[in-house]
């Protein structure tokens, strides 16, 4: 069936017109100029202390809405980018990709092995927080929540924040990537006894 | 619509949109699909839906108060709200996909259960969404991406869309055929695409238009959507 012109035409007007308004929207080139799709590095085994070095590192390095791509500067590149645009192209991640990196896991959700991504390597992963939380994909798993151990996770449906040590106050560290107004770090938060949270684990640590 | 979902429809530099239009086939052939995911005959709309020939999804709306136990909508408010939904639940069968999306008891987010019939490890949906709701709009699509494969293997990805008050079917332009979804319930409208589908960057390309109640063409745009939050 021949498909008319006329509406690929309109189509295409429409876009054009979109796209003018909305040209301005980029104001970082923080991922354009550093960052990299490069393959990962398949991983033999992963160790806690080397994911909590991954989740360490990350600190003061901002927020992505939807990003995972960071260098280690202690500065956010790109402060202040639009709230809940991806595509702005900043530096840090998100909450759930902080997590796919930290946890160093397969953008195949069937796949349990594990893959080093590197800081320049632009990789947010299949997963949101909702998503961890559930326990979704081949690596993950929940986990009740008083058999945390570092580098495991509290998930919500709309955050999640990686386990560093409990104080003594029956509060947590957790290293999260919290929003664009206050980057990524480590902090002390009361997520474990939410009921809105629940525990979740990586599987497959060698030590 | 939410502001982030709207600065995010048209972002592809025009070779991309050509390439686009391309692919859809200006002047080619599209071959409508007579079947739906569950293998029921795809009704053609009521009306001629101006541009393009479309299967036509179909979608139930039932009050949750009132949903039969042991069915699709029954057990995806069971597992993704185990605290309750409220309203009703809309229920879509597509080409590619099925899925639920209700709101929850307090009505300040969304939630969906996504599945193409197809899971890795045989669960009963392969995929799920949540969307805190700002001022009654998503902050995003919410797009699920990684667990869905189609019936080929590829990846399908699921996103919500938030149509135009005037809007009464979105239509998904897929490579060869066109899906429409009618709206319902006032909730955002959880579509499916196999094309545009990138999962080393976490991201899909949905090609959409709008049409009002007489099929009249009211939109037509690119939705850019990542895996996020």
């Amino acid at each position: 069936m021949r498909l008319p012109c006329a509406f690929f035409a309109a189509f295409l007007t429409a876009f054009a017109l979109a796209a003018a308004g909305s040209a301005g929207a980029y104001h970082t080139r923080f991922v354009a100029e550093r960052c990299h799709f490069d393959a990962p590095t398949p991983l033999a085994s992963i160790t806690r202390d080397g994911s909590t070095t991954i989740a360490l590192r990350a600190r003061r390095e901002g927020y992505q809405w939807g990003g995972g791509c960071w260098n280690n500067n202690d500065v956010d590149d790109s402060p202040g980018d639009p709230t809940s645009d991806p595509a702005t192209g900043g530096e840090g991640p998100d909450c759930s990709g902080l997590t796919f990196k930290t946890w160093r896991e397969s953008l195949d959700t069937g796949n349990s092995g594990a893959y080093g991504w590197g800081r320049f390597r632009y990789v947010h992963g299949p997963y949101t927080a909702a998503a961890f939380k559930r326990g979704d994909g081949a690596p993950n798993k929940t986990v009740s929540k008083s058999a945390l151990v570092r580098m495991d996770a509290l998930a919500s449906d709309g955050h999640i924040g990686l386990f560093y040590a409990s104080n003594p106050d029956g509060s947590d560290q957790i290293v999260e990537a919290k929003g664009e107004a206050y980057g990524t770090n480590l902090w002390t938060r009361t997520y474990r006894g939410s009921t809105s949270y629940s525990g979740v684990r990586r599987a497959g640590w060698s030590s | 619509m939410g502001r982030a979902l709207r600065s995010r429809l048209a972002v592809l530099a025009p070779t991309a949109v050509a390439l686009t239009v391309g692919a859809l086939g200006c002047g080619g052939s599209q071959t409508t699909p007579s079947r739906l995911l569950d293998g029921s005959p795809a009704r053609r709309a009521p009306v001629e839906i101006e541009g393009v020939p479309i299967a036509l999804s179909r979608v139930t709306i039932q009050d949750v108060e009132s949903v039969t136990e042991g069915s699709r909508v029954a057990d995806c408010i069971a597992d993704d709200s185990p605290d309750g939904a409220s309203g009703v639940a809309i229920h879509r069968i597509g080409v590619l996909d099925e899925s639920v999306t209700f709101a929850s008891l307090s009505g300040r987010s969304v939630s969906a259960c996504d599945d193409t019939g197809n899971t890795r490890d045989g669960r009963t949906w392969c995929g799920h969404a949540f969307g805190m709701l700002v001022k009654g709009s998503l902050r995003d699509p919410r797009l699920d991406l990684g667990g869905c494969l189609a019936e080929d293997g590829r990846p399908v990805a699921f996103a919500w869309v938030e149509p135009e008050p005037q809007t009464r079917y979105v239509v998904i332009h897929e490579a060869g055929f066109a899906v429409a979804y009618e709206t319902a319930g006032g909730l955002p409208i959880r579509v499916a695409t196999a094309a545009g589908v990138d999962v080393e960057r976490s991201r899909a390309v949905l090609v959409l238009s709008e049409h009002a109640a007489d099929g009249r063409m009211t939109r037509a745009y690119e939705l850019e959507a990542y895996v996020a939050g």
